[in-house]
């Protein structure tokens, strides 16, 4: 009975078991089943400072940061002028001869001359530079090559002497020697190197430009005649002078200079906007070396807009910036002159609406009070070089600040497996500005796709700013973009994103002034969450 | 030898993605063969016992071969859901989410018999065994199937995936066991088999702290942790500069990889109709030379923000790219060695105790217990057993174990002159239902006995 009973409990139970399990689950019934993985990702991150957003495209945008307060602003320079010594003085070649008869050489005609006799005589040159009256000249090259020729029958003994050309305070000399030997004429030559010849063009202070030669003859006799035509001819020739340095006068010369610009970057992809700033500035920095003052007389001075070909002038300014001359040879001077909201009708209106470009026109006169004390001085590194800087603090108000620019995009994953995209960007701003943005997908042909936002969206939310337009507290903006279906499928036919936002400072349209610090930043991070579909 | 090396590694490799898939969740731990003591292989469970016989024989290759799977996390049903319009099954991966622990195991052990003998004399009972053995242990956490199934920008989002203690355990090695038995009294058995090992091929998990959070926000990814894990006689499933057509098998006998082991029993009865047993099995460890590749990743906290756009908007995408992989390459640096390093066993043991209804019907209790890297699982089970004839025994029992209620095993043993015959499973359903089961297991055997077998 007992084993019966065990027997029967547990077959019971094992059929039990067994019949349960085998309700269960077929596995043929299985139906096609998907695969919907969700995956969540960074995708791009980054911190940006004032130096990241402003001056990010080249190292001549240049973020100027005011130690003091820390306020910051844009400054786009150019180089308005720059020209160097050789164009202010030259000192051209020059040609002469002395011809010398038997009455300059102090020699009287005679049958038979077996004695000696010395003469002197002298030749001045009158050297052309130009404008330039030369009172003293440095070289640092250049040749002077004689050429003498004598039918005399006698040796003759030529001694050629600049007293006012001198290196180290010696007198620079040479001699030609002239040794008869029964047949005329006889010839000599002799070249004199300008490396290192001070050179006095002044006569001893009695006039410009002029240099003396002091020639000094000896005549020793033969025994053959002197007929009384015979002459000593000496032919001079002054060939590439170039001066270390020089003194003198150097006059009044104009330079007309060509219109020029310089690219104000903040508004470079800008289409459309309204941006005003408290306290625009041109400033114009001149390094003078030459020793003379300079007057740059600014005739024309504008913005102008390349897109609309709108130009802004400038009106109410001062038109003259006197240079100074420098101190001394080897320095140089610097002057500056700036243009203000105060020393200007409109400089602020001039930067308002998104100009592009400030050009410039000026001319420039030497000496613009002529020929009066000190004497002018040049050497050979000389130069004037006239920087530009516009100047924009960032303090101010701008609303419509359309901005847009186009960036190559490719996608050619395989978009049917994906079931959802969204796209999240977070950003943590703490510049007082908001932008409203939208991302249009173009085609090859930029050809419009779809909108990412359906509207713009403001993704960027500005920070908030206390009584003095200083931000006070950093503002997050969380914008989710989601693309649709239809959208995931067009993005393989995207080739190009637009992305376009306009800006606008807090409040900007009411005209508050908000100000930029070095300290601002802005944190921004951009996620993906996408959602996978894939059929089995 | 080889071939039964490559069966096994393939064995586990298979059923690892069936189970991965659901399609079956099995387990073997022998508790059945525990209770049905009259076949020779029983003193592998316990040393104490010893077959009626005096002399037994294994048949090479048809001896005890055993196998057995568990999956802890979830059956097929779990993962299977009906659909409401029809009876069509979905893939519910979250049901089978709902269903898991924290920490999950996927577990697989083979046991192949290569060749055996025992014979008594006297009141001793001697044995020798050679048997090629694949333990293996999968640890995997509800997050990394998460992560897998939803990825993670659902239920993870804003949390840290933890796939702490992740990893794998695998101990393949052949085993030479010398057992020898000795009834004390008339009460009193006991019994012990030394093992020499000589190790094959190992995967040893040290640790795994590794972490995945993402932030709810900016989907920034944060990585943490470290891991160390010993291997040996894999490289060649990976390395292409291993040497071709070598295998671990080769070190099937040259105990180049050096292990010993030791099993205890016991058996007392305490009258005619209780007794109680117990053993200790697989105390012991192998020492791991041959073909070493140990892998240390080092202590990470590495954040990714995504691509940095002022370095993106100065360098070119190449470089940008180039630059992410250098810093990945050095976050995720590890040091590899080939030093030498000792696993332990999976150590088992056993508790039983059993009354003897009447002469052919004997019920019993058993507490299995495992200690595996400092884990401890137990299992309860309840069985029942009769001899119907002396050529025919029969057992069928109940157990618990891997979270999974209702494990019904069953087992049979026939003799037929000499020849004896058995097959044993801890769990009838994994045959009949798979898809509800979490544990699967299978032994069966072919022995010759001599001299009184009853």
């Amino acid at each position: 009975m007992k084993r019966f009973t065990f027997i029967s409990t547990v077959s019971f139970l094992t059929l039990l078991v067994l019949s349960t399990a085998c309700k269960k689950n077929n596995l043929d019934k299985i139906a096609s089943g998907a695969w919907n993985p969700n995956l969540a990702v960074p995708l791009a991150h980054s911190n940006f400072n004032v130096y990241d957003i402003f001056a990010r495209d080249d190292s001549t945008d240049l973020v100027v940061i005011d130690e003091n307060s820390g306020a910051i602003a844009l400054a786009y320079e150019g180089e308005i002028l720059s020209f160097n010594a050789e164009s202010i003085l030259s000192i051209q070649d020059l040609n002469g001869s002395t011809d010398l008869s038997i009455a300059d050489l102090n020699a009287p005609p005679i049958p038979t001359f077996n004695g000696s006799v010395t003469a002197n005589n002298t030749q001045n040159f009158d050297f052309d530079a130009g404008m330039a009256e030369i009172h003293e000249v440095n070289f640092k090259s250049g040749v002077l090559m004689i050429n003498a020729s004598t039918d005399l029958r006698h040796s003759v003994i030529c001694e050629i002497t600049f007293p006012d050309l001198q290196i180290n305070g010696v007198p620079v000399s040479t001699t030609l020697n002239f040794n008869y030997n029964g047949t005329v004429p006889q010839t000599a030559t002799a070249t004199i190197d300008f490396n290192g010849v001070e050179g006095d063009f002044t006569m001893g202070n009695t006039t410009v430009n002029e240099l003396e030669a002091e020639i000094s003859t000896t005549i020793n006799g033969s025994g053959e005649a002197i007929n009384g035509n015979e002459e000593l001819n000496i032919a001079y020739a002054f060939e590439d002078l170039k001066f270390e340095n020089a003194t003198g006068y150097f006059g009044q010369f104009n330079l007309g200079i060509p219109g020029d610009s310089v690219l104000l970057k903040l508004y470079q992809n800008a289409s459309n906007g309204y941006f005003e700033l408290v306290n625009p500035k041109i400033k114009f920095d001149a390094f003078n070396s030459f020793g003379f003052p300079i007057r740059i007389d600014l005739s024309n001075l504008k913005t102008v807009d390349i897109n609309t070909g709108d130009e802004y002038p400038l009106t109410g300014f001062p038109s003259t910036f006197d240079i100074t001359a420098a101190p001394a040879i080897g320095q140089e001077a610097l002057s500056t002159f700036e243009l203000t909201t105060s020393n200007t009708n409109n400089l602020s209106n001039l930067v308002s609406s998104v100009p592009k470009y400030f050009v410039y026109s000026s001319n420039v006169q030497s000496n613009p009070n002529g020929n009066v004390p000190p004497l002018n001085f040049v050497s050979d590194t000389s130069q004037l070089k006239i920087n530009t800087e516009v100047l924009l603090p960032l303090e101010g108000s701008a609303y419509g600040f359309a901005l847009q620019d186009t960036f190559d995009f490719n996608f050619n994953e395989d978009v049917e497996a994906l079931e959802s995209v969204m796209f999240r960007l977070n950003i943590n701003n703490g510049f007082p500005i908001k932008l409203t943005s939208n991302v249009v997908f173009l085609d090859e042909n930029y050809t419009p796709l779809f909108n990412l936002f359906n509207t713009p969206q403001d993704v960027i939310s500005p920070a908030l700013t206390d009584n003095n337009g200083h931000v006070n507290e950093n503002v997050t903006k969380i914008t989710d973009a989601y693309l649709s279906e239809t959208q995931i499928l067009q993005l393989s036919s995207a080739k190009y994103i637009l992305v376009g936002g306009v800006a606008e400072t807090l409040n900007g349209q009411s005209g508050e002034v908000v100000k930029l610090f070095d300290s601002y930043n802005l944190d921004l991070k951009l996620g993906l969450q996408v959602e996978g579909n894939v059929q089995f | 030898m080889k071939i039964k090396y490559i069966n096994n590694i393939q064995l586990l490799f298979l059923t690892a993605l069936l189970s991965c898939i659901g399609n079956m969740s099995t387990a073997q731990r022998n508790y059945t063969m525990y209770g049905l003591d009259n076949i020779p292989q029983a003193h592998v469970l316990n040393p104490a016992y010893k077959p009626n016989a005096k002399v037994f024989v294994s048949i090479p290759v048809l001896s005890n071969n055993s196998f057995g799977a568990s999956n802890s996390g979830f059956s097929l049903n779990d993962l299977l859901t009906e659909r409401p319009q029809d009876d069509s099954l979905n893939i519910n991966p979250s049901n089978a989410i709902g269903k898991m622990s924290d920490r999950n195991f996927l577990t697989l052990e083979t046991y192949n018999e290569v060749f055996a003998f025992g014979f008594r004399v006297k009141k001793n009972y001697f044995s020798f065994g050679v048997t090629n053995r694949l333990n293996s242990n999968f640890v995997y956490t509800k997050d990394l199937f998460t992560l897998i199934t939803e990825g993670n920008g659902k239920s993870l989002l804003g949390k840290r995936a933890s796939l702490d203690e992740t990893g794998i355990n695998l101990n393949s090695y052949l085993e030479y066991a010398v057992g020898f038995n000795r009834e004390i009294n008339d009460k009193l058995s006991v019994g012990g088999r030394v093992k020499f090992l000589s190790g094959m091929a190992n995967v040893d998990t040290r640790e795994t702290k590794l972490g995945l959070h993402t932030d709810a926000t900016t989907f920034n990814l944060t990585f943490d942790g470290s891991a160390t894990i010993n291997t040996s006689g894999i490289n060649s499933m990976y390395d292409s500069l291993a040497p071709e057509g070598y295998t671990p098998a080769e070190n099937a006998a040259s105990f180049k990889n050096f292990g010993i082991a030791l099993d205890l029993g016991a058996q007392y009865k305490i009258n005619d109709k209780i007794s109680v047993s117990a053993s200790l099995l697989d105390l012991g460890y192998i020492t791991w030379k041959e073909d070493n590749s140990n892998f240390v990743l080092n202590e990470i906290d590495y954040r990714y923000e995504g691509i940095d756009l002022k370095e993106f908007l100065t360098d070119s995408t190449e470089a940008v790219f180039e630059n992410l992989e250098d810093t990945l390459r050095k976050v995720f640096s590890g040091n590899e060695n080939n030093d030498e390093y000792k696993s332990s066993l999976a150590t088992r043991f056993y508790l039983n105790g059993s009354y003897q209804l009447t002469n052919k019907i004997q019920v019993a209790a058993t507490l299995y217990n495992e200690i595996l890297e400092s884990r401890y699982r137990a299992a309860a089970i309840v069985s029942g057993s009769i001899q119907l004839k002396n050529w025919l025994t029969a057992t069928l029992n109940y157990s618990q174990y891997a979270r999974s209620f209702g494990n019904i095993g069953a087992g049979v043993s026939l003799r037929g002159g000499p020849v004896q015959f058995f097959v044993v499973t801890d769990n009838v359903l994994g045959f009949f239902a798979p898809t509800q089961s979490k544990n699967f297991h299978a032994s069966f055997g072919i022995n010759l006995m001599f001299g009184k077998p009853d």
